[in-house]
């Protein structure tokens, strides 16, 4: 992937150059939190480039948390889904966008309404500046900088430098069209960023050491489905389905229809959670999954079995969007230490 | 396509099957033609969405019917508010039917429970239509009493030709002084010494607890798990593979299945649940 040096004047104006074409949602501190919101032309590019991965997950901006998708009888009419460019995302955000590919756009029955944000989405991500405690991208086989592609362009900060790495044809013509000086850069520059991500991923494998997690997770996983963890973590879990709905890799929803007159319905997507009791009940009220108990070993055994089995990834990136969300402390590294029990 | 949008589909019929199944037809705007075995899903406009596989021949592309028990929110609007004329929605077909290309030239042997013989109709329907394809079919079915069997014309006559091997039961006549079949589940009438069961396939559709033990009698009898083919339910919203509802280990009902060998399913619980 080519590679150029720019200066921070130039990260500014490639943001103008994409505020002009496309809608533009950039990160900022909000307290603890990273939110996001749409740049204004004084925004600060080097405070964005090294904030923390923002609150929401990514997957907001493909299939909203709650969205129209058909109209009876009468057909709605597409949607429109204006340019948008996404700025300040980290690899762990961009690398499931592989997963919800894949689930979303499938061959037979691609959901076409993600069909066309997804076509009209341009991601400028960043390398990771900031560990908190909640990451654990390196336990789950990836790092805090991009490699498993889905990004236009990256950006790393390397001392005073920025350095821009193009991932698609769309980022070579966005980078043309704002007119950028390039820079080469040196081999010492590239050695430079490969150590300075080195030692970021060190941080974070370190800061994991105690959890103790298996590389080969999945196994653990598979065999150990009696393991104590699940019911005692149950006990605490409140079930409001936080950990579902910030998820980076969770895509469930249901079809929730709505009345409008005789024999005429909206009906909306919504996301929903596998914690829920209710999430896969059947007429007459039998569900496969009664106990919470159950439903909490769903949620792991689907993302580090069963979705390992079909696409040799974890569904989870280890951003831990879902450790911070949990009004009760339920930290998804303790489940998989105590799996492996 | 929009995969979510359902296509208009006028209830032209309603057949009162049993006091608690009922068949209806619908001619759907656009035909809607599918692979027996495969689902769509119906939807009462402004109620929901229920998926079925239609109890209709896949040789009709016009019209469908769907047999449908009346149990929950969507089947019980169904029963209570809808009449001839209504207009309901209609989606699909998804997922994996019946593979019949693979059944041909073998012994079929189906089991079917209760409301479970409304695929199995469908199925029946298409392996008459080629019967001399298949070597020799077989159907056991159960009902809870002689009231609930469904499809009565079909039965008889199906009972009285050669074409196809039926064998009734009903897990108790306790209340029917005329019925003179078998009474007891349906694995007691599942023995056939003259099934080819070492290159034959089975078929199973039914409540999860027949297809439960339903299963582990065709196991006993010599079938291995890839020879016994089910029809799997489970809660399926958008029936497409996305929406997550109907999981099994690695597959989705929806997409994967709804027929599904068993031994793609034996490692994981939840399975009959």
């Amino acid at each position: 992937m080519d590679q150029y040096k720019v200066t921070a004047g130039e990260i500014n104006r490639l943001l103008k150059s994409q505020a002009e074409k496309s809608r533009l949602i950039i990160p900022i501190e909000e307290g603890e939190q990273v939110e996001l919101k749409e740049f204004r032309e004084n925004d600060n590019p080097s405070l964005i480039v090294d904030s923390f991965r923002p609150y929401d997950p990514l997957k907001t901006f493909l299939m909203s948390p709650f969205e129209e998708v058909a109209t009876f009888p009468e057909k709605m009419s597409e949607i429109e889904a204006p340019n948008l460019t996404l700025f300040g995302f980290k690899a762990c955000s961009t690398n499931h966008i592989r997963l919800l590919d894949e689930i979303m756009l499938d061959d037979e029955w691609p959901d076409v309404f993600y069909r066309k944000r997804r076509e009209n989405l341009f991601i400028i991500s960043c390398d990771c500046v900031e560990v908190r405690d909640t990451c654990f991208c390196t336990e789950v086989g990836l790092k805090p900088y991009p490699t498993t592609g889905n990004f236009d362009l990256n950006i790393s900060h390397l001392n005073d430098q920025f350095i821009i790495t193009v991932g698609s044809e769309e980022g070579h013509r966005a980078l043309a069209e704002a007119s950028l000086n390039l820079q080469e850069i040196s081999d010492e520059i590239r050695e430079n960023l490969q150590e300075q991500r080195q030692e970021i991923t060190e941080r974070v494998k370190n800061q994991n050491d105690d959890y103790g997690i298996d590389e080969k997770i999945h196994e653990p996983v598979r065999e150990n489905r009696d393991a104590g963890v699940f019911a005692e973590k149950a006990e605490d879990c409140v079930e409001c389905g936080g950990c579902n709905l910030v998820c980076s890799s969770c895509y469930c929803f249901y079809l929730a229809d709505r009345e409008v007159g005789e024999e005429a319905f909206r009906r909306f997507r919504v996301w929903d959670s596998c914690q829920y009791n209710a999430y896969a009940r059947l007429a007459g009220d039998e569900t496969p999954r009664p106990m919470l108990m159950q439903r909490i070993r769903h949620r792991i055994a689907h993302k580090f079995d069963y979705l390992k089995e079909s696409f040799d990834y974890y569904g989870c990136v280890g951003c831990g969007r879902c450790i911070s969300a949990c009004p009760a402390d339920i930290d998804i590294r303790e489940l998989l230490q105590g799996v492996q029990k | 396509m929009n995969p979510y949008q359902p296509v208009p589909a006028e209830l032209v019929e309603i057949i009162e099957e049993s006091p608690t199944i009922t068949t209806y037809r619908l001619s759907p705007e656009k035909p809607i033609p599918f692979a027996t075995g495969q689902f769509v899903e119906l939807c009462v406009p402004g109620v929901g969405e229920a998926p079925f596989t239609p109890s209709s021949s896949p040789l009709v592309k016009e019209e469908m019917e769907i047999s449908i028990m009346h149990v929950g929110e969507v089947t019980n609007h169904l029963k209570e508010k809808t009449q001839v004329g209504d207009v309901l929605g209609v989606r699909g077909p998804y997922g994996e039917g019946y593979p019949l290309e693979e059944f041909k030239g073998k012994d079929v042997y189906i089991a079917g429970g209760g409301v479970g013989l409304a695929p199995l109709r469908s199925l029946i329907y298409a392996l008459l239509a080629d019967i001399d394809s298949y070597k020799n079919v077989r159907v056991k079915f159960g009902a809870r009493n002689p009231e609930a069997i469904i499809y009565k014309d079909e039965v008889e006559k199906w009972l009285k030709g050669d074409e196809l091997e039926l064998q009734l039961t009903v897990d108790s006549a306790e209340d029917y002084p005329d019925w003179d079949g078998e009474e007891g589940v349906v694995t007691t009438i599942m023995e056939d010494p003259d099934a080819d069961i070492e290159s034959g396939v089975s078929v199973v559709c039914g409540p999860p607890i027949m297809m439960k033990f339903a299963t582990l009698k065709l196991l006993d009898m010599g079938y291995d798990p890839d020879q016994i083919y089910l029809s799997m339910e489970k809660n399926m919203s958008c029936g497409v593979g996305k929406c997550g509802h109907c999981g099994i280990g690695p597959y989705y009902v929806c997409k994967h299945g709804p027929v599904m060998t068993y031994d793609k399913l034996e490692d994981y619980d939840e399975v009959f649940d």
